[in-house]
Formats: C-alpha cells, sequence, structure tokens
C-alpha cells in the first residue's frame, strides 16, 4: 500500500489532518451509517420543551412511557367466574355505550376545537401563492428572492367564467403551522462560508436577519442569507457560482436533486425525507436546475417548503426556504360551489398565466380542474401557516386573442 | 478539540438563560442524536435518549465547569450514561459487551466526537473532492485504485486529494484545531 508522503505540497497541518483522517476513518465510516437525521417535529418539539418549558406536542418519553403503561405493563385482572362476569360484562357494555353516545351528540353539535387559530387570509396572500409572471430581477438584494421575485398580478379585465357540475369537496381539511425562524444565522460562517457578520434591517414592517458577503462597491458576487424574524422565510444568494465557463450542461437530476438534499440537510432540515415535487430547468439560465421539495406529510401546496437553484458543479446558487411543519389541525371545510360563489363575485383574484401585465381585454371561460392545495399564509407576528384552499383553474379565450390562455384562483376552504 | 459554541453561550445558558440553552440544543442536536442512535435499537428509542440527555443537561448545566473538557464530550458522557443506564433497566438491550466497554471510556466519546466534527466538515465539500478522500482513508485504497474508480490518472487524483486537503483544512480554520498533544 502506497502511503501519501509523496504528495509533495502538504502543509504541515494538512499532513497532520490526513493522518487524522485514517485515524478516524473507521468511527466515521460507523457515524456514516448511522441514520442520524433528527426528525424535524421531534426537534421543534424538544425544542419547545427545553426551551419555554412548554409541552406543545406529548413530549417523546413521556409519550412512550403512557404508551408502555397502557399497551403493556397494565395488569390484568383475575378472571371471575362466567355468572359473576355476565352482569360486570352488561354494565361495562352500557357505560361504554352510554360515553359514545356523549361523544357523537357532542361531536355532532360542535366541530373538534382545533389546535390552533389559522389567521385570516386576505388577497395579498392568495396572489402570493399563485404563479408570477417571469421577470428579470436587475438588482439583487438579499431579501428578494429570485425564485419568487413578487406576487402574481390579478387578471385586470372582465372574465365571464361558468361551471358545470363542480365536485362537491372534502368534509374536512387539514391546516399547519409553520416552525419559527431556523437557528442557521449562528452558524451561517460554518455552514455557508459567509463571513460577513449578521445585522438586523426592517422592510415592510417586517425585521429580517441578513448576513452578506460582496454586492455593492465592494466589486465582489453577492453572498448572502436573510431569514425574516416574522415567518421564517429564508432566502439564500450565491453569485460566486453563477457563471461557469467550462459548463456546457446542466447537473443531472439525479444528482442535483441529491445536491439540494445534502444543503438542506446540512443546515438543519429533514432534506433526505422532504417530498420532491418538481425537478425543471430555470427559465433563461439553461445550466442552473430548479428543484423544489415540499413539506413531508403535506399532501400538496402551492408554494414548496424549499425551491433550490444547483449550477452544474453541484453547489446552491439560490434558495427560497419556509420552516418545516411544527403542528397540525383538521377543519370543517365548505362545498366547492360555496368557493366557486367568491369567483363569480369578484371576491377573490384570478390570475391568467403567461400574458402581459396591462391587458384588459374581457375573456370567456370554464372550470375544469377543483382540487385542495395549502396555501402559505404569513402574519407579522404570529409566523406563518399552511391554510387548506380550493385551487380553480380552467381555459379561457381572451378577446383578440387566437389560442386560449390558463387562468387560476384560490379560495380559502375552511369554515 | 473542536468548539463550536461561544463560551459566552454556555455561560448565559449556565445562569439560567433558557434562549442560550436553546442555542447550545440547537447546535449540539444532531451529534447527540445521531450518538443515541449508533447505541439503540430503533429511532424512538434514540428520541427517548435524546430528550433524555438533554433534560438532564438542562438541569445540571448551572454545575457544568470547562476544565478542559469541551461542552460536547460533557453531553456525550450524559448521553453514554443514559444509555448505560437504559441498557441495565431492559432485559433486551442491543449494547454488545464492547459497546458498553468504549461507552464507559471517555477517550472514546473524545474521539466519536471528533470524527463526528470532520465528518460534518467533509459534508461541506463538493462530490468528488468527498468521494476521493472515502476511497483513499475510509477504503484505504492505494492511488492506483483510487485513479480507476474515479476514472482519472493517478496524477489527477494526487492533485484532487492535495485540493481536499486544502479545501478541508480551510473550511476546519475558522475553529480550534484538534489536540495532537
Amino acid at each position: 500500500m502506497d502511503d501519501d508522503r509523496d504528495l509533495d505540497g502538504l502543509s504541515e497541518s494538512e499532513r497532520r489532518l490526513a493522518d487524522d483522517l485514517r485515524r478516524l476513518a473507521p468511527l466515521m465510516r460507523e457515524q456514516e451509517s448511522v441514520e442520524g437525521i433528527v426528525s424535524a417535529g421531534f426537534r421543534q418539539a424538544l425544542r419547545d420543551h427545553l426551551v419555554y418549558g412548554e409541552e406543545v406536542a406529548p413530549h417523546p418519553t413521556f409519550a412512550r412511557a403512557l404508551r408502555e403503561h397502557l399497551l403493556a405493563s397494565r395488569p390484568i385482572a383475575p378472571a371471575a367466574p362466567l355468572l359473576l362476569r355476565r352482569p360486570v360484562w352488561i354494565s361495562a357494555m352500557a357505560t361504554v355505550i352510554a360515553v359514545l353516545a356523549v361523544l357523537l351528540v357532542s361531536l355532532v353539535e360542535r366541530p373538534a376545537r382545533p389546535a390552533f387559530a389559522i389567521p385570516r387570509t386576505t388577497r395579498a396572500d392568495l396572489l402570493f401563492n399563485l404563479p408570477t409572471s417571469e421577470i428579470l430581477v436587475r438588482s439583487m438584494q438579499a431579501t428578494v428572492s429570485l425564485i419568487h421575485p413578487r406576487p402574481a398580478s390579478p387578471y385586470a379585465g372582465r372574465l365571464s367564467l361558468t361551471a358545470h357540475a363542480l365536485p362537491l369537496g372534502p368534509a374536512a381539511v387539514a391546516a399547519y403551522r409553520l416552525g419559527p425562524p431556523p437557528r442557521v444565522m449562528a452558524q451561517v460562517h460554518r455552514l455557508l462560508h459567509i463571513h460577513a457578520a449578521a445585522r438586523r434591517i426592517r422592510i415592510d414592517e417586517t425585521d429580517w436577519i441578513v448576513a452578506q458577503d460582496g454586492g455593492g462597491h465592494s466589486g465582489r458576487p453577492v453572498h448572502s442569507l436573510a431569514i425574516s424574524e416574522a415567518t421564517g422565510e429564508v432566502i439564500y444568494h450565491d453569485r460566486r457560482n453563477f457563471q461557469l465557463p467550462h459548463a456546457n450542461h446542466p447537473l443531472g437530476a439525479g444528482q442535483a436533486v441529491l445536491a439540494a438534499r445534502r444543503w438542506l440537510t446540512r443546515l438543519g432540515w429533514p432534506g433526505r425525507d422532504m417530498p420532491l415535487i418538481g425537478i425543471s430547468i430555470v427559465p433563461r439560465a439553461p445550466l442552473l436546475r430548479e428543484i423544489a421539495l415540499g413539506w413531508r406529510g403535506v399532501r400538496a401546496s402551492a408554494i414548496p417548503e424549499a425551491t433550490l437553484w444547483v449550477a452544474p458543479n453541484r453547489s446552491v446558487i439560490e434558495a427560497w426556504i419556509w420552516p418545516p411543519v411544527a403542528s397540525r389541525t383538521t377543519l370543517g371545510a365548505i362545498p366547492t360551489s360555496e368557493a366557486w360563489d367568491e369567483i363569480r363575485q369578484h371576491a377573490v383574484p384570478v390570475v391568467i398565466a403567461a400574458i402581459g401585465h396591462n391587458l384588459k381585454v374581457p375573456g370567456t371561460g370554464g372550470v375544469a380542474h377543483v382540487s385542495v392545495a395549502e396555501i402559505l399564509v404569513t402574519t407579522l407576528h404570529h409566523g406563518a401557516y399552511l391554510v387548506p384552499s380550493y385551487r380553480f383553474s380552467g381555459r379561457v379565450l381572451l378577446a383578440r386573442h387566437p389560442h386560449p390562455a390558463t387562468w387560476l384562483s384560490f379560495v380559502p376552504s375552511t369554515q | 478539540m473542536p468548539s463550536e459554541v461561544l463560551p459566552d453561550v454556555i455561560a448565559r445558558a449556565r445562569r439560567g438563560d433558557r434562549a442560550a440553552f436553546g442555542e447550545l440544543y440547537d447546535v449540539y442536536l444532531p451529534r447527540a442524536y445521531a450518538f443515541c442512535r449508533k447505541y439503540s435499537a430503533s429511532r424512538e428509542e434514540a428520541e427517548d435518549l435524546t430528550a433524555e440527555t438533554f433534560e438532564k443537561a438542562l438541569a445540571a448545566i448551572d454545575r457544568y465547569e470547562d476544565r478542559g473538557l469541551p461542552f460536547s464530550a460533557w453531553l456525550l458522557r450524559i448521553a453514554a450514561n443514559s444509555i448505560i443506564d437504559r441498557a441495565r433497566r431492559t432485559q433486551a438491550s442491543p449494547l454488545r459487551d464492547d459497546d458498553l466497554a468504549r461507552l464507559h471510556d471517555d477517550s472514546f466519546l473524545a474521539e466519536w466526537e471528533e470524527a463526528y466534527w470532520l465528518l460534518e466538515h467533509l459534508a461541506t465539500l463538493p462530490e468528488d473532492h468527498q468521494q476521493v478522500v472515502r476511497l483513499r482513508f475510509y477504503e484505504d485504497q492505494p492511488f492506483t485504485e483510487v485513479a480507476r474508480r474515479m476514472g482519472r490518472s493517478e496524477g489527477a487524483v494526487k492533485q484532487l486529494l492535495r485540493r481536499a486537503l486544502r479545501l478541508l483544512r480551510g473550511s476546519i480554520g475558522g475553529e480550534d484545531e484538534p489536540d495532537h498533544g
């Protein structure tokens, strides 16, 4: 076996590092083989328990002890003689039936109390969740994502939309509260190699913590991380690898997904477990892969939990991320016909994909598809939520336009 | 030994500042969990042991003194003791005798911590840099085999390993250098 002595040009500390790697390799191998990713729910619940002294979710140790007590270690009463057992059995059944009847009546009369109150969905929230038109960002700001630079614009013309035989919709829907802003900034140097100190800035009543190298008059490319203190939204820019002179092809899709998952995991997100919801090429940047990953356990959302642009050299050059889900609740849903009335009465905005912002010609069309998706609703002081909504879409023919276009609208689906 | 938390955070946590303890938790949770997971039969058991470790650490943080023993080693000692206690209480423990011997050994805990720290930094390198380090050091492959497996010349592989070591050294640079004394 050859050794590393012929690796000339190494400094003394690099040689010592090579020795350390060789000495610690068996342990590092062991550690890599351990399934060591902490689940986001556990991470958050234990943190809240330790820092705030609150039982936000059942504490794992307590939950385990309770489960063991209920399932395994509860002593079983000795069997009574048959003649004695029958009246006891009848009495027990009567009690169970009475309890069930009371429970049933209370459930029918009153919907289950939600685990948390969901905020009111505003017109701005609805527009934020609809697809925005492709625009060119000229000046880069740490707090503006290139992935989602601005909300969608509602269609300004008069639309006459019709619906036939709408589906009824579900009886109940799920809403989610997202966790607090992630604690990434404390380790920004170690995790992302951003050297500037973090500073607090206020934009439109929202406080952001920002660390940024380069940009401005420095002549160096922007490398920044910004975290909204209000909602936990995370925006990352790295222009250092934006243009790679020797790259001719985008990274393979599988490798790009792997790179995105690893990057997220390093920052503390459950990168390995987040469902993959989209792989595409970034518009106007054919060498960049866009990878979209959703929230675990959430069936469909208008906005992904994490959207990343991956360069051909596997580096993440742009990221837009939201905190993982902290808690879930179930709510009663309105029928789709009631939601459709909101669109007919122009109470909610409608957007038309891929058309100019100033178009105002009238159009006619119909509903082709209705589904349930979670939309992201943000608040100034109480974080961010995923609020269940009906997503209506269809085709519309605009005056003086030869080809039909696609229209979209969201209507909150909770009662 | 490596240190990733400023002493003032530990000092604030010792004075009862829960937010400071939260910062310690954020930094040390992944390694504490990975350590507990290594010596647990299931994810649920590892979560129990991790919760127990941090609860004990929170209860005892005011008594923690930095006498050359890093905070991470102190935390892993608590985790190791919790794992040993659990094994004593449970008849169907997944631990073997050599596992128990390791868990009693402070020098093993220090090495485990050092290896985890290196692994975290290794994960920050580009994919091919990680691969050359793994093939050369994990699998102990000669350069000729590393070159064959990576589809590169021996010279290119040596160059890549040099760059990987330099980058890794640079990544570690901001932190204390492991003590080899």
